[in-house]
């Protein structure tokens, strides 16, 4: 699954680590995710769209 | 040196960093009665009850580490869980197809190991293949 996640984090001025923090995870699944090695859980993905104030559907894309 | 292995414990995430200072104690507590049992399993005026309180005390501390470790698993987060359930999985996997092949082997009389050499060995077995799933996960998940 692709994701919109990097580019609304450095909107933001964010780093990796910052967002970690705001999404209490590790830097580590932040990167995961932003490179699309790791599907969140839906608690984390509506966790990640409410912190950048839109919906799942526009922030993950699905690959078909 | 000390710089590098303060960024590396900066790096790590808050739940991994409490599961690593809880551990400290437990570890400290394991080596110290590991070396009491070698020395009393070599002192013949031991009675037996003290000989099997001083070889069994080792495992309440692994027990008490191996609860610092689902506390671990409680407060992490979920691909930090996920490559930890992959690693003990596989572990598992890896430790009974082991433990099968031995306990054929040994019926079949093809080999004749000592016990103590194959509980020995099924417990790095166990504890190695955990350590190698988890390190390649994580190279995984930079």
């Amino acid at each position: 699954m692709n994701n919109r996640m990097r580019e609304l984090r450095e909107a933001q001025g964010w780093s990796q680590g910052e967002l970690a923090e705001r999404l209490e995870v590790s830097r580590q699944t932040v990167n995961a995710l932003e490179t699309g090695k790791y599907d969140p859980s839906l608690p984390l993905a509506f966790r990640i769209a409410r912190l950048f104030s839109g919906s799942i559907e526009t922030i993950f894309i699905p690959e078909d | 040196m000390t710089r590098l292995a303060g960024r590396y414990w900066q790096s790590l995430s808050p739940a991994l960093r409490r599961y690593y200072r809880a551990s400290v104690w437990p570890s400290v507590a394991f080596v110290a009665l590991v070396a009491l049992h070698e020395w009393a399993s070599r002192q013949p005026g031991l009675s037996a009850s003290l000989r099997t309180a001083v070889a069994l005390a080792p495992v309440l501390v692994m027990a008490w580490m191996f609860a610092a470790y689902l506390r671990f698993l409680r407060d992490c987060d979920e691909l930090e869980r996920r490559i930890e359930l992959d690693a003990l999985a596989w572990a598992a996997g890896i430790g009974l197809l082991g433990a099968l092949a031995a306990s054929l082997l040994l019926d079949a009389g093809v080999v004749a190991w000592p016990a103590r050499q194959v509980a020995a060995v099924f417990g790095l077995l166990l504890v190695g293949a955990y350590g190698l799933v988890r390190g390649l996960l994580h190279r995984r998940y930079p």
